[in-house]
């Protein structure tokens, strides 16, 4: 059985977390509708067309045998009237494919992430629309006075950001030393997003090493790693957009391009055209292309 | 089709003249000419972007990786002609120094 990738997963739970802070109008019809209709249509359920109930029929011996603990509950949480429990439920799940390898590799998995194909396409382009109309109102409601042009950081700051990435890193090492592929493939996407706008932090290429050894070993590992980095990175930029804070926005851009490069197979491009395009006629319009500019020098072909 | 791709070649050189966007679009269909060249090159790669109005990271990215691809085999790529806004982004970024660019096609030539 195909497994599902864990990019996926990740913006599944992105997602849904976004849906739930809509409330019920947007949640209803691309997580609940979904839901009931594949994986929670009741037994008793009589409906007048007989094909519509063949079809139920035989999802429902599908699902006998796959014998997932999921689906009974899925089964009666998506006809509650409080979606709540169903949400939390949802995460659980999501949250419990991203650690078990085993679980992304089931029919019901599989079924799952089927079902909800369209929905999420929907949902995502939503969401798309909103980020960028967001980010397009900030552009035009700000003058260049008001814009974060300089991103230095105190002492204070760079030694707690070492800190973290400290503690982030001890926990890739063990995560490599164990094995754990899932485990270290989230790890190291958190690295690269938490730290991809400050490039003084430690254990930065300690980190490109470790990625460097095992994508070489494991091409599927580099393809969905490479694939969550993208959609952190993209994060990464659209917030540090919406916040003005053009510097740090310009400085994932080019993290961006170093790690990608021509990798054009990858979540949240054209978004990322878009936040772009509108930033640089910004850039343009208030002539900050001196004040935004990086200084520090970039290696050449980088990453994996 | 955010851009249109037409090369011809020199004697030495390959010379790519595009028109219209370079964004993730239009940035695949570079690609897959560059692709062609790059894997087994035996000149510089010159690419006039006179008519192109707008790139993005993903234009940028298929061109520094180019670049990087043909500096091992002793080549290199040359942007040529590109428009203010263009050459500011490529500046902007920090990819001016890794793709060298050109004021004209006939400097790119030269050089």
């Amino acid at each position: 059985m195909t497994e599902i990738p864990l990019h996926q997963i990740d913006n599944f739970l992105l997602l849904l977390k976004w849906a739930h802070q809509k409330g019920f109008s947007m949640a209803e019809p691309h997580i609940m509708q979904p839901l009931q209709l594949y994986f929670g249509r009741k037994d008793t359920e009589i409906h007048d067309n007989l094909e519509k109930n063949l079809e139920i029929q035989r999802k429902l011996k599908e699902w006998r045998i796959a014998g997932n603990i999921y689906r009974h509950l899925f089964h009666v949480l998506c006809f509650e009237p409080d979606h709540h429990p169903l949400f939390k439920m949802l995460n659980s799940f999501l949250y419990d494919l991203q650690s078990n390898v085993g679980l992304r590799k089931t029919t019901f998995a599989y079924e799952f992430f089927k079902a909800f194909e369209y929905p999420l396409k929907n949902l995502q382009s939503i969401v798309s629309q909103e980020v960028m109309a967001g980010i397009q109102e900030v552009f035009e409601s700000h003058d260049d006075v008001h814009v974060v042009v300089s991103h230095s950081l105190t002492t204070n700051q760079r030694e707690g950001l070492n800190r973290e990435a400290g503690d982030l890193f001890a926990r890739i090492e063990l995560a490599y030393a164990r094995g754990d592929e899932t485990q270290l493939s989230y790890l190291l996407a958190q690295f690269t997003g938490r730290f991809c706008n400050y490039p003084e932090v430690k254990y930065r290429d300690e980190v490109d090493a470790i990625i460097e050894k095992i994508t070489h070993e494991n091409a599927a590992f580099r393809k969905d790693m490479r694939a969550r980095l993208a959609v952190r990175i993209f994060q990464s930029i659209a917030r540090s957009a919406e916040r003005m804070d053009i510097k740090t926005a310009v400085r994932g851009i080019t993290t961006y391009v170093i790690t990608f490069q021509d990798d054009l197979d990858l979540p949240y491009r054209t978004e990322l055209d878009h936040i772009e395009e509108k930033m640089y006629r910004f850039i343009e319009q208030h002539n900050l292309w001196h004040r935004v500019k990086l200084t520090r020098s970039h290696k050449e072909g980088v990453t994996p | 089709m955010s851009i249109r791709v037409s090369k011809r070649n020199t004697e030495k050189d390959y010379i790519f003249v595009l028109e219209g966007r370079l964004d993730t679009g239009g940035s695949a269909i570079l690609k897959l000419e560059l692709d062609m060249i790059t894997s087994n090159p035996t000149g510089n790669i010159i690419i006039d972007m006179s008519k192109v109005s707008f790139i993005s990271s993903a234009g940028i990215g298929v061109t520094v990786k180019a670049q990087s691809l043909l500096k091992q085999k002793g080549f290199e790529v040359r942007v040529a002609a590109a428009n203010e806004e263009v050459k500011k982004i490529y500046d902007l970024l920090g990819f001016s120094h890794v793709v060298k660019l050109f004021a004209s096609l006939n400097d790119a030539l030269k050089a």
